[in-house]
């Protein structure tokens, strides 16, 4: 029955890769209603990318319609190397990280990197129900985006030292500070 | 298992199960296809027009700023800095939201973000009362100020319309 199962998701996910490989084409061709539902496909995911490291609503969601419009002038250079949707997720990781950069390069005069919260504050959680998530909300920002792209993202710290234009080192740093305050603020100990 | 673990092993593995249970989608609080779709028709019918106007728009805004402050220097040198940065402003912002106003804006809530840039600004005005040349203070100001043009501008003529 599992086997019976696990062959039906596997036609599935065969017909469903067909159906986004027509969509591309068709969208390559200038196809919008195609574009529309790639769109579809994938707004959830691209928004989440922008939101988790920029943690700012509107932002995120600008940056993401940013991302589409940048993926539907990029769309013919795709050559299908890559599968579309890393594709699409390398797109939007630069383009939130520098919308970030953008907004930084006025303020860093004026404030902190990582003045958004304060290290060793206490943090308090208004919805624990979604307490990780709200948790990584109110990380400083470095530590926010470097946690986002290795944690949850699945970049490396080369990766990411490359994407932010830090040293391998902070990254790792910045990343084990994140852990640390998490772990902190949520209780993980008890 | 986890009963003979560490407490420090314990710790990692809940939070790695925390992160691990995240969801991997999530979805954005309004419809931002429309945007989209309307940059994209944009895009197809008039490229080049709207570019030009964009130029027009920033070209005029520049030249306008010169020529306030220039006019201000010459028949109030008795005002503050942040007086001519403020004066100068308000009546660049006018001439935006003048120039902008039969064009459709893209964002509902751009007067909204306005006022909160509004707002910012008057917290500014306020501390430069008490530290009137404050440099940091008053690059500040000019900041909050760009960032309110830069939001009429991107609220009725958004980059993707430059595209």
């Amino acid at each position: 029955m599992q086997q019976t199962e696990s062959l039906m998701e596997q036609g599935n996910d065969t017909a469903s890769i067909d159906i986004e490989l027509q969509l591309i084409q068709r969208a390559i061709e200038r196809d919008r209603q195609a574009f529309h539902q790639l769109y579809e496909r994938y707004v959830k995911r691209v928004y989440a990318i922008c939101w988790r490291l920029l943690a700012d609503k509107n932002a995120a969601e600008d940056v993401t319609q940013e991302v589409f419009i940048s993926v539907w002038q990029q769309l013919p250079a795709f050559n299908g190397r890559s599968l579309f949707s890393t594709w699409l997720h390398a797109i939007a990781t630069k383009q939130a990280v520098s919308h970030f950069r953008q907004r930084r390069r006025w303020f860093e005069r004026f404030l902190p990197f990582d003045l958004a919260v304060n290290d060793h504050g206490e943090y308090h959680d208004e919805h624990p129900e979604h307490g990780v998530e709200d948790a990584i909300q109110k990380l400083p920002t470095q530590a926010r985006m470097v946690f986002v792209l290795f944690a949850i993202e699945g970049y490396r710290h080369e990766e990411i030292a490359d994407l932010l234009n830090i040293a391998v080192g902070s990254s790792k740093a910045q990343y084990h500070r994140a852990r640390n305050l998490l772990k902190q603020w949520l209780h993980y100990e008890d | 298992m986890k009963t003979n673990s560490t407490p420090a092993q314990r710790e990692c593995t809940d939070l790695d199960d925390a992160i691990a249970s995240l969801p991997s989608q999530i979805e954005p609080t309004r419809d931002l296809w429309q945007g989209i779709d309307r940059a994209l028709e944009h895009k197809q019918h008039k490229p080049a027009a709207t570019k030009r106007v964009g130029h027009l728009a920033l070209v005029a805004c520049v030249a306008l700023l010169a020529g306030l402050m220039w006019r201000w220097q010459q028949v109030a040198p008795h005002l503050s800095t942040e007086a001519l940065i403020s004066q100068t402003m308000q009546t660049q912002k006018q001439q935006l939201i003048s120039y902008y106003a039969d064009m459709p804006a893209t964002q509902d809530d751009w007067q909204q973000k306005l006022e909160n840039l509004e707002s910012a600004a008057s917290a500014v005005r306020e501390a430069l009362k008490n530290d009137h040349e404050n440099p940091e203070l008053l690059s500040l100001l000019q900041y909050i100020y760009s960032q309110q043009l830069d939001l009429i501008n991107q609220a009725h003529n958004p980059a993707w319309k430059q595209i």
